[in-house]
């Protein structure tokens, strides 16, 4: 934090290698913040690209009252829904997404169907699966479940960056559990009849 | 309804409500962790309420899933700093152009000048209309002529009094 301060008050003064640092230490959560919203990493990047372009351009406003990261995340929540509403992405994931530390972290929680021509097939359906139990929730809901999730933001984070009141970001993670574990439980039912 | 009410006399509202709040601040997807962290009117309550434990499983249960499957950013790495320092420096670049360059600040304040160009037309309109209005009027005469004649009442006279002086 005390290190952001100093590095936004050098880049206030002209300096692009303060400014650079800024972008080196906060690239990896504003890329996690995109992705978490817009779910396509191309998207992401291309968001994230505009909005360190714009923070670079409005620097000299920003007075420091609140964290740095805060609003660089404001601004790329705003960014992304802007973005979204432009382009009327469906925000959606692919199997590519998947990297391959996760498909072998997730075939060996797998007891059975460890066999190689298994693998994809296995990797696949389950990630429909999560795809389909995403899906079916609210766009702000499932960018909130994820920034949770996956990304490791905690309740606070997400209600500066979304700029709303904690209690709402609780009730909404609330919602969108609940709504996952009800989905989880009727495809289960269903797969369990179909057998 | 039933389902409602057996819910509310189990307690499951403030224990939902709880759990949540175990689920904000706990990372973990084992069901037995997640069990050992709650506090301990909520493990009571979890123990003897199926629903609701069942709830937390499947929960953790996606959770899990989640996590294996929806792939947690990593770094993007020295390549993408720069890619996005390209567009920084090429922002600043047109920025320092713009300000060195007075005419390329017309598009940008395109909206503006055509707001204050409207107000400027509105008054002089305005204007012109009102010095009109305070001015001679012309008025036609029967046989065709056009004659000015003032509305004031002081000029009328000053008007009469020199076509006095003027006739012998």
């Amino acid at each position: 934090m005390e290190e952001d301060r100093a590095l936004v008050a050098q880049a206030q003064g002209g300096s692009r290698e303060a400014f650079e640092e800024l972008v080196r230490k906060h690239q990896r959560r504003t890329l996690a913040v995109a992705g978490g919203i817009l779910r396509r990493r191309e998207d992401a990047e291309d968001v994230v690209q505009q909005v360190f372009v714009k923070v670079f351009l409005s620097l000299r406003k920003f007075d420091q009252r609140a964290a740095f990261s805060t609003w660089l995340y404001k601004i790329t929540v705003n960014e992304c829904w802007d973005y979204l509403r432009k382009k009327r992405v469906r925000p959606l994931s692919y199997e590519s997404d998947l990297s391959e530390e996760q498909a072998r972290r997730y075939v060996s929680t797998r007891e059975t169907g460890s066999a190689a021509g298994l693998d994809a097939g296995v990797r696949m359906v389950t990630r429909e699966r999560v795809e389909g139990l995403l899906e079916a929730l609210d766009p702000v809901d499932r960018s909130m479940l994820i920034l949770k999730e996956v990304e490791g933001f905690s309740v606070g984070e997400i209600a500066r960056m979304m700029e709303l009141n904690g209690n709402t970001v609780k009730v909404r993670l609330f919602r969108a559990r609940r709504k996952m574990v009800e989905l989880h439980r009727k495809r289960e039912r269903k797969e369990l009849r179909q057998d | 309804m039933w389902n409602w009410l057996k819910a509310q006399k189990k307690g499951c509202g403030a224990a939902q409500s709880r759990m949540q709040d175990l689920l904000n601040g706990w990372a973990g997807t084992d069901a037995a962790e997640c069990l050992a962290a709650a506090e301990e009117e909520l493990r009571e309550h979890l123990d003897a309420c199926q629903d609701c434990r069942g709830g937390m499983e499947k929960f953790l249960e996606a959770r899990r899933v989640l996590r294996q499957t929806v792939a947690a950013t990593a770094d993007p790495g020295a390549a993408f700093t720069r890619r996005i320092m390209l567009g920084v420096n090429a922002a600043a670049e047109q920025q320092s152009a713009a300000a060195a360059n007075p005419w390329l600040a017309v598009p940008a304040l395109a909206s503006r000048m055509a707001w204050v160009c409207a107000l400027a037309l509105l008054l002089a309109a305005a204007w012109m209309h009102e010095s009109r209005a305070d001015g001679p009027a012309a008025r036609s005469t029967a046989s065709g002529e056009m004659t000015l004649v003032s509305d004031s009442p002081a000029e009328s006279e000053e008007v009469l009094i020199s076509v006095a002086r003027s006739e012998p």
